[in-house]
């Protein structure tokens, strides 16, 4: 039988991470660590704030033969949000969990508030299907969350306007043998 | 869609054993591959890869090695695509040459793919495995 992999999103604190499949329309950007209608970004009279962060995962539920290898993420390279608004995205080597001020702003994401981060946070769009984000790690013959983490977050302008935002679609990939 | 190895000596391994369990693409005896062969699920042929012996007598020319994967995407609205690689590398001049075929499970469409690029959408170089390490 093939493998069977799905995309969760990783919630919680982190002794008790809470792992949410992905399916069409059901991850959003907000002010909450939850998967289901978190509170809203507010948007700044001025500078920026931030959504909390959103981390995915890969999770295996059903084995390969052999393994589940050459992991990689990327956008369609058009950001649909809307105007003001902008995110970026970061593989990140361990789990941090999201903090902010719900209702307001979340912190920012970098490597000194997400300490799992490998590296600065690049604007999302610059991983396309023609240079996708490489994301390190693997999984044998057995079931699990494999992969590091992406982690993404929406920056909101004092530009942008009040409302859902556009949607956006992300895609990860990987080799089975 | 399953995968079957033909051997130089006639006999052959197959990725389905008749008792439902599945063969492991490491156990294919990758010095002795004649055809390497992609089947329905019904048994019917959809593709072949050759790899009976050219029998090549040149110092700059390597043997053919064996690539097979599954690539596999998914994105946030539930969409997916599963595409099977199979084919070749080999040393050309001390150069890594492939020739892959690339077979989409859902319409079975094929392409014949040449030199991996890291910036393609699709046709870009795998992580090899320890079975592999002669693609190294």
């Amino acid at each position: 039988m093939a493998a069977t992999v799905i995309i969760n999103r990783l919630i919680g604190e982190n002794a008790t991470i809470t792992a949410c499949a992905i399916t069409s329309g059901s991850a959003r950007f907000g002010t909450q660590d939850t998967n289901t209608s978190p509170c809203a970004t507010r948007i700044p009279s001025s500078g920026s704030n931030y959504s909390y962060w959103l981390t995915t995962q890969l999770n295996c539920t059903a084995a390969p033969d052999n393994s589940l290898t050459n992991i990689k993420w990327y956008s369609d390279g058009t950001n649909s949000f809307g105007t003001g608004l902008q995110a970026v995205v970061c593989p990140a080597s361990a789990y941090a969990s999201a903090v902010g001020t719900a209702g307001s702003s979340g912190c920012i994401l970098n490597v000194t508030n997400h300490t799992g981060l490998t590296g600065a946070p690049s604007i999302f769009t610059t991983y396309t299907s023609g240079n996708k984000l490489t994301v390190a790690g693997s999984i044998a013959a057995t079931t699990g969350s494999f992969g590091y983490r992406v982690v993404m977050q929406l920056q909101v302008e004092s530009t942008a306007t009040p409302g859902n935002s556009g949607e956006e679609t992300f895609t990860w990939e990987w080799d089975e043998s | 869609m399953y995968w079957v190895a033909h051997y130089n000596d006639g006999s052959q391994l197959s990725q389905l054993k008749p008792d439902g369990s599945r063969n492991n693409y490491n156990d294919i005896d990758r010095q002795n591959l004649n055809a390497f062969v992609l089947c329905r699920d019904n048994g019917s042929v959809l593709a072949a890869v050759d790899f009976s012996p050219d029998n090549l007598i040149d110092p700059d020319i390597g043997p053919k090695r064996l690539i097979w994967r599954k690539r596999h995407s998914a994105n946030s609205n539930g969409q997916q695509l599963h595409i099977q690689l199979a084919g070749w590398q080999r040393r050309v001049k001390g150069r890594n040459i492939q020739s892959i075929l690339y077979i989409n499970e859902e319409t079975e469409a094929i392409v014949l793919g040449g030199q991996w690029l890291e910036n393609a959408p699709m046709m870009h170089s795998i992580v090899p495995l320890e079975c592999e390490t002669d693609l190294i």
